[in-house]
């Protein structure tokens, strides 16, 4: 019987469509990834607007300086204590004489040291008790916590430990370059139930504050501008 | 005589090299694209989130629910503070202070400075607008670290208006924020 030959050229599949299918799915597939890659690097975090409210009075600020990628905290309320506690037993024709005593070897923590200062003539004029100033200056190559290690050892969550959040609010001061530890410390505080608040820092040491602010400075005190 | 040659395998056939080198080529432009993209990541899209306000609730359950309830339908105006022009979100209709606000003496200059630059734009009139329903709205101002030396005059005048503020500060160098 007659078969008619099978011509080799109709036997070869043209896989051009195949090819155009598959370059459009790799190009889509490619979008995808580059889509999802983008979508995987972005953040997103939830702001807590908190906005500012009267503390209670019975709530102490507790000042906490993000500054330069480390956090540190300044309670003056300690140390100013020392400096104070033998003042009443002290005459005032003495006072000058028991500040510089005091200040040779001036109450520190962690982070801080803090002298008293005394001006004669002010004390004079409106009392003894309104001639008296706090100066806090920084310790050198003391630096603070930069929240880089495990929670343990935290120096920051270690000091924060002994305030009770029911007497103490946080008020954060933060410089530019400490934004990261600054969101860290928020959140860490805010999961030990700490009121916080925050503002730019704007204070340079030796920081100087009348001795009956018992809350120390804070990050706004350079900014105040006359009020009419 | 036998012959084994294959008329049909006359010549060699570079399809599979043809595959190889298409497929490497699409594994060097799937790499490239990951790298590239990844770096380009550095410059990350922050969503930045409302919450809502915070404060004090009052003493009573009742009064509390209340006030939850209130702040919850709340909603706030996003404005950026760069040191230099205010940014309105997610229009991003810019209002440019020119003045040092540190250098203005006192709080009533400062806030009229303000009020007269953001009259007409539409910065201002968005604050303005929001001013007028201030049980329903209130500010959120995200500050970059070049505003931050005059972040209290803006947040001042937000406040003389008589809304409230919330202040975030957002990295310097983040550029594509998106608000929610």
């Amino acid at each position: 019987m007659y078969r008619k030959p099978i011509r080799r050229s109709q036997t070869i599949l043209d896989l051009d469509s195949l090819m155009d299918i598959l370059s459009c799915l790799v190009g889509v597939m490619l979008f995808l990834v580059i889509y999802t890659v983008l979508e995987m690097s972005s953040t997103s975090f939830q702001v807590a607007v908190s906005v500012p409210v009267d503390r209670p009075v019975e709530s102490r600020r507790l000042l906490v300086l993000a500054n330069e990628g480390t956090l540190r905290i300044l309670d003056p309320a300690r140390p100013v204590n020392d400096l104070v506690s033998s003042l009443d037993i002290v005459p005032p024709e003495q006072t000058a004489d028991y500040v510089r005593q005091i200040n040779v070897s001036p109450p520190t923590d962690a982070y801080f040291r803090y002298r008293l200062e005394y001006d004669e003539e002010i004390g004079l004029l409106r009392g003894r008790d309104a001639g008296f100033a706090v100066s806090v200056d920084q310790i050198p190559g003391e630096q603070g916590d930069p929240l880089t290690g495990p929670e343990e050892e935290s120096e920051f969550l270690q000091l924060l430990a002994q305030y009770d959040p029911d007497e103490v609010w946080l008020e954060f001061g933060v410089d530019g370059a400490s934004l990261d530890v600054f969101r860290q410390a928020r959140s860490l505080a805010e999961d030990r139930g700490f009121d916080h608040r925050w503002a730019p820092l704007s204070m340079e040491f030796p920081v100087r504050f009348p001795l009956n602010e018992t809350d120390g400075p804070g990050p706004r005190d350079l900014l105040s501008k006359p009020r009419r | 005589m036998a012959n084994l040659s294959d008329p049909d395998e006359g010549g060699i056939s570079l399809f599979p090299m043809f595959n190889i080198l298409a497929c490497t080529l699409g594994v060097m432009v799937f790499i490239l694209s990951t790298v590239a993209t990844v770096m380009l990541g550095a410059d990350k899209a922050v969503e930045i989130v409302e919450a809502g306000p915070t404060g004090p609730l009052p003493d009573t359950a009742a009064e509390e629910g209340a006030a939850v309830a209130a702040r919850d339908r709340r909603r706030p105006l996003w404005i950026e503070w760069d040191g230099e022009m205010l940014l309105l979100y997610p229009t991003r209709d810019t209002a440019r202070l020119e003045r040092d606000l540190r250098s203005i003496e006192t709080w009533d200059e400062t806030w009229s400075y303000i009020s007269e630059t953001l009259a007409g734009t539409r910065v201002g009139n968005a604050i303005a607008q929001a001013g007028l329903d201030l049980e329903n709205r209130y500010v959120v101002l995200l500050a970059r670290p070049s505003g931050f030396d005059e972040l209290f005059e803006i947040q001042s005048y937000i406040e003389f208006l008589g809304m409230d503020v919330g202040i975030e500060p957002i990295d310097q160098q983040w550029q594509r924020i998106r608000v929610r």
